[in-house]
């Protein structure tokens, strides 16, 4: 049966990155399904009001204050009016978040469970244990995920790092993977240049993807293997770095660094190359060496995260993050590449239908089926789950709660429901058939209205 | 059936329209008079107080302000807002006041890019609004920009009648 979803975060176009990307292909295929998608986000400069994507898919830039790197800022209850507003027009069933540094997400969870809707949730990244801003953020996922009907993570991995920062039962948590576009990736054999093993790296450049390492690795690697060049694409704060250890090694003409890269440009890039490296310290499930895989590049990986769940055994060589073994790895991937062992323009036919959204969208279509047959708690059921997150911490988010509580009977009261306008549905049969027929008519004749009676 | 009757026709508690050969007039109403119980309540009890606290000194000066507050207020309530398309000549979008003040705001059919129906965010909600796109302007002209009517019928009757009156060679089916 079709769901009214709302898929709330911080991060989504024009925004570029994993996150973003997941939200957009995910909302496409949904609504393919037959579902209603529309997603709520922060205003992005002067984009903000509704804005409709591909497909008629409805987006809602809600004017808020960013704080940090696309985050808002956390005012707990500012939220609350617009967002009421937004769920009642669109008459959602489901909320679905995205990502804990989205504070956004958080915000939607508690909002949409004060007002009886479903929720659940998706984390994309892995989290350590020990330092402050993670013990920050394991606290404050714990208190919006401990009244969520589900949760979605993105390897097993992630899973179990996500049910020991929340205490979360484990029944309660599916592992759905990210999937990619093959079609978007395909390979390419003439692209890569004869004479050399080229090694392409495509990441941002910061500490956490191990940029350490490729600084370490590269010089000991270009000294051992006369005939290996390195592509770098990307950018960050380490890029200082790897141009200091090209100088000192002069190895401007073995290693390039082409800056940061579009997304529709990463392929152009990935099949200059034969080995595709990736370096990272942490990674939740690392969807650029699928990416790299279908384009027909032989990756070589630390094993961290997620990583080892991600590609067959035959696709990727796997290092500890250490340089000395990293440096073993990929002068394995070297004489595997010059000796034509693996077979890489297989790959994508193999991937293909191993990661495809078609089959993420089925999976999460499923666990909307599973929430939305259980049954809403009453509030003392909650207030209760909210208590148990800690000694302190437990009193302070039921008062949170409970306040939220109130202010939703408030906002109820002032702004009754029956006064709320319902929002057209968009016809996407017939703005699919349309595309398909004849050619848009000129100014002169009525524009064919998008609105039905 | 045509209608060509210069005659306010209403179609709704809102919305009434008029029409002739080649023209089209919608207004929307709003509810507000100028002497409602409130406010004779509140002038009357102004008037007992001002007696009353003769010997504050500060007393007048209050009550003083928060006649003119009510004068202001009264003088910027919207009465009826109207939208008149004239085929072939453009579009004049008036907004009435209480006191009878009206302004106006006509765009001539050449500099008309289009008109729309659109939803946008304020504080509290989201609402529809109809808007003509003028042509080299950075700001839409929002047609019923304080009314803010909703979108059945008002807005789709409104849109859909200056739309065949701009865009096309028919009229609108009277309605």
């Amino acid at each position: 049966m079709p769901y009214n979803i709302c898929m709330v975060s911080d991060f989504f176009y024009p925004n570029v990155g994993g996150v973003e990307s997941h939200l957009y292909q995910l909302s496409q295929r949904l609504s393919q399904r037959g579902h209603k998608v529309i997603i709520i986000t922060h205003a992005y400069g002067n984009r903000t009001g509704v804005r409709y994507l591909t497909n008629g898919l409805k987006v809602y830039y809600v004017p808020t204050m960013v704080i940090y790197s696309s985050a808002t800022f956390p005012t707990i209850y500012g939220f609350f009016p617009i967002f009421r507003n937004i769920v009642i027009r669109e008459s959602i069933d489901i909320v679905h978040g995205h990502q804990a540094f989205s504070s956004l997400c958080h915000e939607a969870i508690l909002h949409g469970k004060t007002m009886g809707l479903k929720a659940c949730f998706t984390d994309h990244s892995l989290f350590g244990f020990a330092d402050a801003s993670s013990i920050l953020t394991n606290k404050l996922l714990k208190f919006t995920l401990s009244d969520i009907d589900h949760v979605i993570c993105v390897s097993h991995t992630s899973k179990e790092n996500t049910v020991l920062r929340a205490a979360l039962s484990p029944r309660h948590v599916s592992v759905i993977p990210n999937a990619v576009v093959a079609s978007q990736f395909l390979p390419d054999p003439t692209a890569a240049d004869p004479n050399y093993i080229t090694v392409v790296v495509i990441s941002r450049l910061v500490y956490r993807k191990g940029m350490d390492l490729l600084v370490a690795i590269i010089p000991r690697i270009c000294a051992m293997h006369p005939k290996v060049k390195f592509i770098i694409g990307g950018d960050g704060p380490k890029r200082i770095d790897l141009e200091q250890m090209r100088e000192k090694h002069l190895l401007h003409d073995r290693v390039e660094l082409i800056g940061s890269v579009k997304h529709h440009d990463v392929r152009n890039v990935l099949i200059q190359g034969q080995i595709f490296l990736n370096t990272s310290l942490t990674e939740a499930f690392c969807i650029a060496i699928v990416e790299a895989a279908c384009a027909g590049l032989l990756v070589v990986s630390t094993k961290v995260g997620g990583v080892p769940e991600v590609l067959p055994r035959h696709m990727i060589n796997y290092a500890k993050p250490e340089e000395d073994d990293l440096v073993i790895a990929v002068s394995k991937a070297i004489h595997m590449i010059r000796y034509e062992v693996p077979k890489p323009l297989t790959f994508n036919e193999e991937l293909k239908d191993k990661y495809s959204w078609k089959n993420v969208a089925e999976r999460t279509e499923k666990v909307y089926d599973l929430i939305s047959y259980s049954q809403t708690s009453p509030l003392i059921e909650r207030l209760r789950r909210y208590y148990g997150c800690g000694f302190y911490a437990g009193k302070i988010f039921c008062m949170v709660m409970a306040l939220d509580y109130l202010f939703w009977i408030f906002l109820e009261y002032v702004f009754p429901r029956e006064a709320i306008e319902q929002a057209q549905p968009f016809p996407y049969k017939k703005y699919q058939s349309f595309d398909k027929s004849e050619r848009y008519q000129t100014t002169n004749k009525v524009k064919p209205s998008l609105i039905d009676d | 059936m045509k209608q060509s009757q210069n005659t306010l026709t209403p179609l709704t508690e809102e919305l009434s329209y008029r029409s002739l050969p080649g023209v089209r007039e919608y207004v929307v109403h709003s509810n507000e008079r100028i002497w409602t119980v409130t406010t004779i309540a509140i002038v009357s009890a102004l008037g007992i107080l001002s007696y009353t606290t003769k010997s504050i000194p500060w007393a007048k000066w209050v009550i003083g302000s928060i006649f003119v507050l009510l004068t202001w207020i009264k003088l910027n309530t919207v009465k009826e807002e109207r939208i008149l398309a004239i085929r072939n000549v453009g579009v004049q979008v008036k907004t009435i006041y209480l006191s009878g003040r009206s302004i106006s705001h006509f765009v001539e059919r050449s500099r008309i890019c289009d008109i729309i129906i659109h939803e946008a965010i304020t504080i509290w909600q989201v609402k529809f609004y109809m808007a003509i796109i003028v042509v080299k302007q950075d700001r839409m002209k929002v047609v019923f920009e304080h009314l803010l009517p909703p979108l059945n019928p008002t807005l789709i009757t409104a849109y859909r009648g200056v739309r065949s009156m701009m865009f096309s060679d028919s009229d609108p089916e009277s309605d």
